[in-house]
């Protein structure tokens, strides 16, 4: 047999039938969440929160074993956008440069996603994700630079809320939670409320706490953008995307954010999150997040 | 991404997606899960793109394919079911027919199944081939004529 037969002997398993073309809108989408996920994880700005940030869906949890960081105050949401990122916020001696990223399944790390879990309640149907330690360096891309830091990063998919007459779906809500520590403090939590090229805020909250850190819940778009983010003609879409994220002036962040796994039917929706503005709120301000935050 | 990049990844998705999943159900025997394994292959192209030349692009492609198949399989992804998911080609024969063909296919093991697909659809050279799976060229040749004559075997009649 040569190869002519031998490739029309696979041909003939071919069923003529073949389904449509997957539209190339809802690859790219996915391709972006992954993107931002991966920012998330990454650089894990706020993670859900900047991630997302781009999307922004984080909460960061503060830092060291329940020391309060020093109170200091953070720019307020008015604070030009202009601020040199690289600028130190914290009076910490300055960490080695960083030079090599690194990913692990640390046990805070895992500690960090049982905590989170059990914040969750008695919930059915609640799916653990991925969860991991991560060292990035500093990463721009391309709207923001996020400085080096650490994140222990957990995930969990919840079945969205259900309206009377909704057909059974598989859609989940993807709440992301972690616990980061920034070598300095990322632009946008510094302006945590300010639109940009890729977050279209509904709402947002920001409230400063008695410890010195600012709280902000926010419910926001997220834009996909196809093509150049600089270019009005791209074709743009949102999902919607809620976080809350507890900042530090040091440089440690407590997040947690929701997203639906299921584009585009669900994607600007906000009312079927599983969990409330307040809700996530709890979680990243519960004293206890801070016992995990993620070592250097 | 650049608009142009966006251009450029949209024009190759056009007129690659189908031929690529194409590939993928000749992997895995079943729609559903080609399409997921070429919507897997072009998010991560598309997620490379700025890095991988459009030249480079198909190779990238279906590198990721094959890697999700085969990875698949290891975590033991694959759930084979009595009935076929596909409807039957009503130009292609009889539903007994497109059962033996998917029997056929599915009976092969994964990674004799990926030989053929890439030496004998995508056209890959026995180097090539050897390469991309990493095994020895000797291996290629010996798992395209076992996997050849089980395809025979099992389907005298094509």
């Amino acid at each position: 047999m040569d190869e002519d037969e031998s490739r029309a002997l696979l041909a003939a398993y071919l069923p003529a039938n073949e389904p449509a073309v997957t539209p190339v809108g809802d690859v790219v989408a996915r391709a972006r969440t992954i993107r931002r996920r991966r920012r998330t994880v990454l650089a894990s700005a706020g993670s859900v929160v900047a991630v997302l940030a781009a999307t922004a869906v984080a909460v960061s949890l503060t830092a060291g074993r329940g020391a309060s960081p020093a109170p200091q105050p953070i720019p307020a949401a008015s604070h030009p956008a202009t601020t040199p990122t690289s600028q130190p916020t914290s009076s910490a001696p300055a960490a080695a440069p960083c030079e090599q990223e690194n990913r692990s399944n640390d046990a805070t790390a895992r500690a960090w996603a049982k905590w989170v879990l059990g914040k969750l309640g008695p919930r059915p149907h609640v799916k653990a994700g991925p969860v991991d330690w991560l060292r990035m360096c500093e990463m721009d891309v391309g709207y923001t630079v996020f400085p080096p830091h650490t994140q222990n990063h957990a995930e969990f998919a919840l079945p969205v809320l259900r309206r009377p007459g909704d057909a059974a779906t598989p859609a989940t809500d993807n709440l992301t939670a972690a616990t980061e520590r920034f070598e300095h403090l990322p632009q946008q939590y510094r302006t945590p409320c300010k639109d940009d090229l890729i977050t279209e805020h509904v709402v947002c909250r920001q409230r400063k706490l008695p410890d010195g850190s600012m709280l902000v819940q926010r419910d926001f778009y997220d834009i996909l953008i196809y093509g150049d983010p600089k270019d009005p003609a791209a074709k743009r879409d949102k999902q919607a995307v809620r976080d809350a994220t507890r900042i530090f002036p040091d440089g440690r962040v407590v997040t947690a954010g929701l997203v639906y796994n299921l584009m585009p039917t669900w994607k600007r929706s906000f009312d079927r999150h599983v969990l409330s503005l307040d809700e996530l709120a709890a979680i990243v301000t519960d004293p206890g997040a801070l016992r995990y935050m993620p070592h250097r | 991404m650049r608009t142009t990049d966006a251009d450029r990844f949209v024009a190759y998705y056009t007129a690659r997606y189908r031929p690529l999943r194409r590939t993928a159900y000749l992997l895995c025997g079943d729609w559903h899960e080609a399409e997921d394994l070429t919507q897997a292959a072009f998010v991560r192209l598309y997620l490379a793109w700025g890095r991988v030349r459009t030249d480079g692009a198909h190779a990238y492609a279906r590198r990721v394919l094959l890697n999700e198949f085969l990875g698949g399989r290891r975590r033991g992804r694959e759930h084979p079911v009595d009935a076929v998911p596909d409807r039957p080609d009503p130009a292609g024969g009889s539903l007994d027919d497109r059962l033996d063909l998917c029997a056929a296919l599915r009976a092969i093991p994964a990674r004799q199944r990926a030989v053929l697909v890439l030496r004998y659809w995508e056209g890959l050279s026995v180097g090539q081939t050897a390469s991309l799976l990493g095994i020895a060229s000797g291996t290629v040749k010996s798992q395209s004529a076992r996997g050849l004559e089980a395809l025979r075997a099992q389907v005298p009649n094509r």
